[in-house]
């Protein structure tokens, strides 16, 4: 049963066209099961839990769109919209962003909310942490210290940022506009925001290390193990 | 998604880093091991880890299975008369091909 929810004027973006099937090498593995369902599926229930959002987009690559409309009815309480990624992460945000214009355009849609759908963990809590920050400062993103040699540097300390980033809407459509006109392309929405909108404050939140990102077969064996552990239930 | 323990994904190898083709497998909705299609490195739960996760999981599953059955009918009425009759028939081969991912030597791939 989908379930709509009242106006909040906040949407919720999960990016799930994948890298590697974009380089023809193989399936997605956001849709590798994983404990039971999809990858991808979990970050839908942890942003619906949240009730936080009244619209929800997710973007996949065209020729998996039916079977992710099937995985979606079967394992997702909200309606999702569908649409095709990009060649790159930055191509399909741009998507997103041009097909939710209107709704942006019209004050519809006041905050955006961009998740990596290969990161399956991320909280309810986290994911109102990141939103309260974001409507507090004009955008915010999760961070994690890092002791390793690369990362960006934030108040003096080396940082891996995570996802969701939350951005007004507004200005996330024109940074994105304008990285269109130039031929910018980010590695991930801050840095597009970073580029265009200087003006827009992006708030660094403390993340979580269970808000892992699935790269290796391990981190599914660890995915796994989280979730069972929790019994299956973010909070 | 497929009830086959076998599945095919894009993932980066620990062992040559190389983000290629892995198979993946299943014991019931457990990860049991995934192969690097580059340079063969299989990853793998113990076989102890994996039957604890497993039981453990199967617990889960038998005790979510009717709700998780009268969510499926709600949202598709006809899955009560196209797809459930499948998936019961289906039942006793998928729990064999369960048992057989679990009964794998640790030497085994």
């Amino acid at each position: 049963m989908k379930l709509n929810r009242q106006h909040t004027g906040r949407t919720a973006v999960v990016l799930a066209a994948g890298s590697g099937t974009r380089l023809g090498a193989g399936a997605n593995k956001v849709w590798l099961p994983l404990a039971g369902r999809e990858l991808a599926t979990w970050s839908f229930q942890w942003l619906a839990q949240t009730e936080l959002f009244d619209r929800y987009v997710v973007a996949v690559q065209p020729q998996e769109r039916e079977i992710v409309r099937d995985i979606l009815q079967r394992h997702v309480d909200v309606p999702v919209d569908i649409i095709d990624g990009g060649a790159t992460r930055h191509g399909s945000e741009m998507r997103v962003l041009e097909y939710l214009a209107p709704a942006i355009e019209s004050g519809d849609c006041e905050l955006v909310l961009i998740h990596d759908g290969a990161r399956p963990l991320a909280s309810p809590s986290l994911i109102r942490d990141v939103v309260q920050a974001a409507e507090d400062f004009g955008g915010a993103l999760p961070y994690l210290e890092t002791s390793t040699l690369t990362g960006q540097e934030y108040e003096g300390t080396l940082i891996r940022v995570q996802t969701p980033q939350v951005f007004r809407a507004t200005a996330l459509l024109d940074a994105y506009r304008q990285s269109a006109i130039s031929g910018f392309e980010g590695s991930d929405t801050a840095m597009c925001i970073e580029e265009f909108r200087p003006d827009i404050q992006v708030k660094c939140v403390l993340g979580s290390a269970q808000n892992l990102k699935v790269t290796y077969p391990q981190d599914l064996i660890m995915a796994e193990h989280i979730l069972a552990s929790h019994h299956y239930r973010l909070r | 998604m497929s009830d086959s323990p076998k599945q095919f994904a894009v993932l980066q190898c620990s062992i040559c880093n190389r983000e290629v083709e892995h198979e993946v497998h299943y014991a019931g909705r457990i990860l049991s091991h995934a192969k690097c299609s580059a340079c063969g490195t299989v990853i793998r739960q113990s076989t102890n880890e994996l039957r604890k996760s497993y039981i453990k999981d199967l617990e889960h599953r038998v005790a979510t299975k009717p709700w998780r059955v009268v969510k499926r009918i709600l949202s598709d009425p006809m899955y009560l008369f196209t797809g459930l009759p499948k998936a019961i028939r289906q039942q006793p081969k998928k729990f064999i091909e369960e048992a057989k991912e679990l009964k794998k030597p640790e030497d085994e791939n």
